[in-house]
């Protein structure tokens, strides 16, 4: 529903813009009509591809006929006898003779353009190809790095984060938030963010739904007014008033932008179940302060008791600065409030502050300038093609020039007549590319989750729309005016007296068009090999092991709801579920844990060993999870030692914990842990016994290095979020349903979420890295086949001037096989040169990439030396067509050619 | 300007002519118009909406179309509607004789025949 409404408003867009094309009088008159039947049309298009044609039509209809129509109307307003009255003299009649020559090289344009169809689709195309790639990166690059971020005075917003010695960023416990609020006098305002999970119940059922809980002042923060209604009261006045805001998105999806919802009631459940009411609407801006995109709720934040304690970490805290700050300034305060807490003894932890820009663009930078990088280097060979192009056409126009010359053209005139045909050209090309950029602006924004959050659409910005207009300007001068002036010279006539113009253009064009092929091959090959390292790393990621197995694996996310709250209704409720889900056919077994590997959520903590202390900073530190019994069995991790978790580990019972091999090893190097004791700072409690050693296993990304683990038995640390998982013997989604229902036989009100294969998870961790290879590799493809057509035509070219020599040589006793490697001698040394040059390029300039690759060398030999090979090959086969073409010829009739 | 007679239209560019046949069924606007045409040329026909009203502009400035309004339209949503003057109707059936006569050449040439026997 939102996708069709920015549809319209992107067709509308579309059209109004093409529409430039006519006069401002006709736009005046007719222009808001001609839209709305546009947007008609195009919505009564029943395919992609209806709807493509149609614009496309509509490129080529509105830009040729709105040309005639300035040309129509503009010469005649002039000559009509009361604009004569009213300006008589000279430069009137000069002004008229101008536009008059305009119009006649626009006719003129108009008629070579269309005599050409080929000739001129291939270079819109290849025009809209590079206009289209270089709009879409701009526009994302633009939006990630250059644009204000959407809140007044973003500069001075900072994330606040907890130091516990070595160790950054993580996320401040409530007292922190408290000590911040209380004592950081730099802060203007300070606000704290949480997430949960809530059912919303509505007529269709259960359906879970994220809510963003908020403490402090989160508006100030934010900067932004709501959308409607107000925000949640100061803290002392909201304290169990049950108030919810609503998330814009949620807002305008579920309620259409109901201005009526303020005062109607909500019903979520989470601890508790309840009715809320709806007091405001939250700005969609919000879920990228605090970097979530799938907020349906806003509530205020009330920690329950336990987790108020200051080793509970579960708190983004964000703040505005003063604006006389500098962000040093503030450092310097941040760091006296730090020394002066730890003074106080309340906390040894310090704290840190992060511009938010920096946080939201995390490490997408490096992604982003390789693809700023790469498009330049495909928008130089889309340049370097079409130039080459438009060499061939004037020289097989040469004659033309040359007549139109000796009769009396200026060569001002000349050079006019080719730009105008360029510019022309390059309207269609630029508008077309326009759309391109407008479909694959999103694609090209999710190569980066960050930046995607940041890019709006980009038909919004006047700016992107200003960049595509300088390219195609740029891409005018460059391939009409260069040409126009090399072809202006007085080569033209003597070309003419010698007879040359026959068969193509002057011969000092020749080489020059060899050395733009040259540089299109060199482009190509930096391209390939910078294409090529991201596709090897992506391959040597997946094939990383992640300590678990991927295949045949089914995993689904459950929040409890209220009713099983109690901790022995989670235990009952999940050991129930497991038993039905393992009794399904099949399933080969079922398990559930706190967070699973590569799935984006995690804690960790710090922990003792009762015996050993270590320095403050060294404290022992891991990961921290809690599984069901045959968690490691479900998910393929290996058992190292002792044994895992079974029904022996109830509540009651002594407490144990399982551990991963690198902290075994770690803590007790050359020994046993089985049977030692540590004390898992997670809640109270004794110290718990270790009962096995388990494998480790990649939990923040295959590119990440391996931390260890500690697992608890759900039995003895009940936790209401678990994320099952099965394995099945099977496809792992047709149980789906089957898992579904389980649930719903349990409980019909209880939702799962985030059903998926544990193919998909992995998969998804990779998304960026895959989305950024996709982009290098199609960019690598276009300028592949640039670089392919460029030698095909080239030596196409060369062959077609020397018919005649090769009649000759052919007459005189020459075979067809020594054409073939005559002409191919020739393109081989400039193929060989440019892929050696090319290789240079990428030497040098692939390192861009490095931060992007994994485990492979920037310059990888076996990557560079298949790209070399693979381009050589395509280049020669691209010679050999026409060199074989020369081969065949019958000597008598290339003889006759001439 | 010094009245023009029907005739002095012919031949008229087929768009002109799809466009006034369109009209001889009454009363159109521009979206109904290019759905017209695109049905009676079986989608061989697709006009641009730019394009089309650039033709009706140039055909009510000639006279052979004019503008109507309907009532209770308001400004906002008020959308253009089109008829043929007496002018267009003459037009038309000047040129439909036209080619009524041109196509009895062919065929008495038999040229339409061997064509339309294809």
């Amino acid at each position: 529903m939102s996708g069709s409404a920015r549809r319209t408003r992107l067709a509308a867009r579309f059209y109004r813009l093409l529409l430039f094309a006519y006069p401002a009088e006709f736009r005046r008159e007719h222009g808001p009509e001609a839209v709305r039947v546009f947007v008609q049309l195009d919505a009564d298009a029943r395919s992609m591809r209806a709807s493509a044609a149609l614009w496309l039509r509509a490129i080529r209809h509105v830009i040729v006929d709105g040309i005639r129509e300035r040309m129509e109307q503009g010469p005649m307003a002039v000559d009509s006898p009361d604009s004569r009255d009213a300006a008589p003299g000279a430069p009137h009649r000069r002004t008229s003779r101008i536009l008059s020559d305009l119009r006649q090289d626009a006719v003129f344009a108009l008629r070579q353009i269309r005599r050409q169809p080929g000739f001129s689709a291939v270079a819109i195309i290849v025009m809209a190809l590079g206009i289209g790639a270089s709009t879409a990166v701009t526009a994302v690059v633009d939006g990630a790095l250059w644009r204000p971020l959407p809140f007044p005075g973003s500069d001075q917003l900072v994330y606040v984060t907890d130091r516990q010695g070595a160790e950054k960023g993580v996320p401040a416990s409530w007292p922190e938030f408290q000590d911040w609020h209380r004592e950081g006098r730099f802060f203007t305002a300070l606000a704290a963010f949480a997430s949960n999970g809530y059912t919303l119940r509505n007529d269709s059922g259960p359906e879970i739904v994220f809510g963003g809980l908020v403490a402090g002042d989160f508006t100030g923060v934010l900067g932004l007014p709501p959308v409607l209604g107000r925000a949640f009261l100061p803290a002392a006045a909201h304290e169990h008033t049950r108030e919810v805001m609503l998330g814009e998105d949620f807002w305008r999806t579920r309620f259409g932008a109901d201005h009526g919802v303020l005062g109607r009631t909500l019903d979520l459940e989470s601890r508790e179940t309840g009715s809320y009411t709806i007091v405001g609407v939250m700005p969609r801006e919000a879920e990228l302060l605090v970097q979530r995109r799938d907020l349906a709720v806003w509530l205020p934040l009330e920690l329950p008791e336990p987790f108020r304690a200051r080793r509970f970490h579960l708190l983004r805290v964000m703040g505005r600065l003063s604006p006389e700050l500098t962000h040093d300034a503030a450092r310097v305060q941040s760091e006296a409030l730090a020394s002066g807490l730890q003074a106080s003894g309340v906390t040894t932890h310090g704290l840190d502050l992060m511009p938010v820009r920096d946080t939201l663009i995390g490490n997408s930078r490096p992604m982003l300038a390789a693809l700023a990088g790469a498009v330049v280097v495909l928008l130089l060979i889309v340049s370097a093609n079409l130039s080459n192009l438009f060499l061939t056409r004037l020289a097989s126009r040469a004659k033309e020039f040359a007549v139109r010359t000796a009769i009396g053209a200026g060569r001002f005139r000349l050079v006019r007549q080719i730009v105008t045909e360029s510019a022309i050209l390059a309207c269609a090309g630029g508008a077309l590319g326009f759309v391109l950029a407008l479909w694959s602006v999103d694609v090209v924004g999710s190569a980066s989750n960050q930046a995607a959050a940041l890019v709006p659409s980009i038909g919004a910005d006047v700016r992107v729309v200003l960049f595509t207009v300088a390219i195609s300007l740029a891409i005018v001068l460059l391939v009409g005016l260069v040409p126009a002036v090399r072809s202006g010279r007085a080569g033209i006539v003597a070309s003419l007296r010698e007879g040359q113009a026959r068969a193509g253009g002057p011969p000092g064009s020749r080489s020059h068009r060899r050395a733009l092929v040259g540089l299109e091959l060199a482009l190509s090959v930096v391209l390939l090999a910078g294409a090529g390292l991201m596709v090897k790393s992506l391959v040597l990621l997946l094939k990383e092991d992640p300590g678990f197995r991927i295949d045949h694996t089914l995993t689904f996310s459950i929040g409890l709801r209220p009713s099983h709250r109690e901790d022995a209704a989670q235990v009952q409720f999940f050991n129930a579920l497991l038993d039905k889900l393992r009794a399904l056919p099949g399933v080969l077994s079922a398990s559930a844990v706190s967070h699973l590997p590569l799935g984006g959520s995690d804690t960790a903590g710090g922990f003792t060993i009762p015996g050993q202390s270590l320095p403050g900073d060294q404290s022992p530190h891991s990961k921290k999870r809690i599984a069901a019994p045959g968690y490691f069995e479900a998910m393929g991790i290996p058992l190292v030692a002792g044994r895992t978790f079974d029904e022996r580990d109830r509540q009651g019972a002594r407490e144990v914990v399982v551990i991963s091999e690198s902290i075994a090893r770690k803590y007790w190097p050359g020994q046993s842990p089985i049977g030692r004791e540590i004390d898992f700072s997670w809640g109270p409690g004794d110290p718990q016994q270790i009962i096995g050693v388990v494998g480790d296993v990649r939990h923040d990304g295959l590119d990440q290095a391996i931390v260890g683990a500690i697992y608890r038995p759900l039995a003895q640390f009940p936790r209401p979020a678990m994320t099952v998982v099965v394995r099945t013997s099977g496809d792992p989604l047709a149980l789906a349903r089957a898992a579904r229902e389980e649930v719903r036989a349990l409980d019909p009100w209880q939702p799962i979420h985030g059903v998926e294969t544990m193919r998909d998870v992995v998969r998804q961790s990779v998304n960026t890295r895959e989305t950024m290879m996709r982009l290098l590799v199609l960019f690598a493809l276009v300028a592949l086949v640039l670089a392919a057509v460029g030698v095909y035509a080239v030596t196409a070219q060369s062959v077609a001037q020397r018919t005649r020599e090769i009649g000759v040589r052919m007459a005189l006793g020459a075979r067809s096989g020594d054409v073939l490697r005559l002409v191919l001698r020739e393109e081989g040394t400039v193929i060989v040169a440019a892929l050696t040059a090319g290789l240079m390029g990428a030497w040098a300039l692939t390192r861009a990439l490095a931060a992007l690759l994994y485990e492979v060398s920037a310059t990888d030999p076996t990557v560079f030396t298949i790209v070399a090979s693979a381009l050589g090959v395509i280049a020669l086969m691209a010679a050999w067509l026409p060199a074989q073409r020369a081969a065949g010829l019958e000597p008598l009739a290339a003889l006759r050619a001439e | 300007m010094p009245t023009r007679s029907p005739a002095d239209w012919l031949p008229l560019p087929p768009r002109d002519l799809l466009i006034l046949i369109a009209l001889a069924d009454g009363v159109q606007h521009g979206y109904g118009l290019i759905k017209h045409i695109a049905e009676s040329t079986r989608g061989a026909v697709a006009m641009d909406p730019a394009n089309l009203y650039r033709a009706l502009k140039r055909m009510r400035r000639d006279g052979l179309v004019t503008e109507v309004m309907f009532d209770g339209q308001t400004d906002a949503d008020r959308r253009r509607c089109y008829t043929l003057t007496r002018l267009g109707h003459q037009v038309l059936r000047a040129e439909a004789r036209r080619i009524d006569e041109l196509a009895g050449v062919l065929r008495a040439r038999r040229l339409l025949a061997r064509w339309s026997g294809r």
